[in-house]
């Protein structure tokens, strides 16, 4: 058995209830793009709208591992682990592994500007396999969207000094918090700081916030000028 | 930078010709109206075709073009899509 996280007790529900948020906020986002992409034909807006589909899916995922999954790993501390036996259990969490990690790899590729599908697939091909024989698990899950995120949010940088774009900064400094969240969940020491998880759950909240806002920004100031 | 931009603002231009052709326009009147190529006119129509964002008809008169809702919809929405991709970092690469 292999524990990826664990969660203070008295964090599940609330826990839950972030987690639905992220999925609304995430599935916002994917809606827009999907629907600004079937109007433009534009790539990079359906790439877009995968990723945040992704995340929206692996928030659903987690959000059902949250009510039926969590097992028991000491007074007031609920954990998230690997059974050894093959079931729905493990395959939920595979499920929430693989749209958790496809999320940043489209991102990652977005940032790429590479019409190369070829490069698209070996980086998914790369991150499974690592993932998949990895001893520690619960390391690569989020060290492999660490890497991308470190890449990801340099890109938005960089976009953001090119432009001045407001909208541009707020999503980087979203990138950044995310890298941070994911970096807490990283330095946890075999499971043993379960207070960190509550740390990087309400800094995901804040940068998926500061991505809709932008977004809210956006449709605000397209209504303006119709 | 600027050559995707160009399209989605080609693409915008070349809708607004067609909707002031009153539904039935010709492919000469966009060719001379939008100010391109002949090759270039017939790659952005077949784009704008394959989006949906036009019909073509054929009758006695020859082509000719008219705008569909969702072409409406485009012109509408061009400043929300230039917006979305700019702020989220999507403009293409400058080789497309």
């Amino acid at each position: 058995m292999e524990c990826l996280h664990l969660i203070p007790g008295w964090f599940v529900g609330l826990n839950i209830l972030l987690k639905i948020i992220l999925l609304i906020f995430t599935g916002v986002i994917a809606y827009y793009s999907l629907k600004i992409y079937r109007l433009s034909n534009q790539k990079e807006l359906k790439f877009f709208g995968l990723a945040f589909s992704f995340l929206s899916i692996s928030y659903f995922i987690t959000v059902w591992i949250n009510i039926f999954f969590l097992s028991i790993a000491g007074s007031n501390i609920r954990a998230l682990d690997i059974d050894d036996i093959i079931g729905i259990k493990n395959l939920a969490v595979a499920l929430y592994i693989l749209f958790y990690m496809l999320s940043f790899i489209t991102l990652f590729y977005i940032t790429l500007k590479s019409k190369n599908l070829k490069i698209y697939a070996l980086l998914i091909f790369l991150s499974i396999i690592a993932i998949t024989f990895s001893y520690d698990k619960s390391l690569m899950l989020y060290l492999i969207p660490s890497i991308f995120l470190i890449l990801v949010t340099y890109y938005y940088i960089t976009q953001y000094l090119a432009s001045k774009n407001k909208n541009t900064l707020l999503v980087s400094i979203a990138m950044a918090v995310l890298l941070v969240s994911n970096l807490c969940m990283i330095s946890i020491p075999n499971c043993i700081l379960p207070s960190r998880y509550v740390f990087s759950a309400f800094l995901e909240i804040i940068a998926y916030s500061l991505i809709v806002f932008s977004l809210f920004r956006i449709l605000k100031n397209g209504k303006k000028t119709r | 930078m600027e050559k995707k931009r160009d399209r989605l603002e080609v693409i915008r231009d070349i809708l607004r010709v067609i909707q002031t052709g009153s539904g039935k326009i010709k492919p000469t009147q966009i060719l001379y109206k939008s100010n391109l190529s002949h090759g270039m006119m017939k790659d952005y129509i077949k784009d704008i075709l394959s989006i949906g964002l036009a019909k073509e008809t054929h009758s006695k008169e020859g082509r000719t073009y008219s705008i569909t809702e969702k072409g409406l919809k485009y012109i509408s929405e061009y400043k929300t899509i230039i917006n979305f991709m700019d702020s989220f970092g999507l403009v293409p690469n400058e080789k497309e």
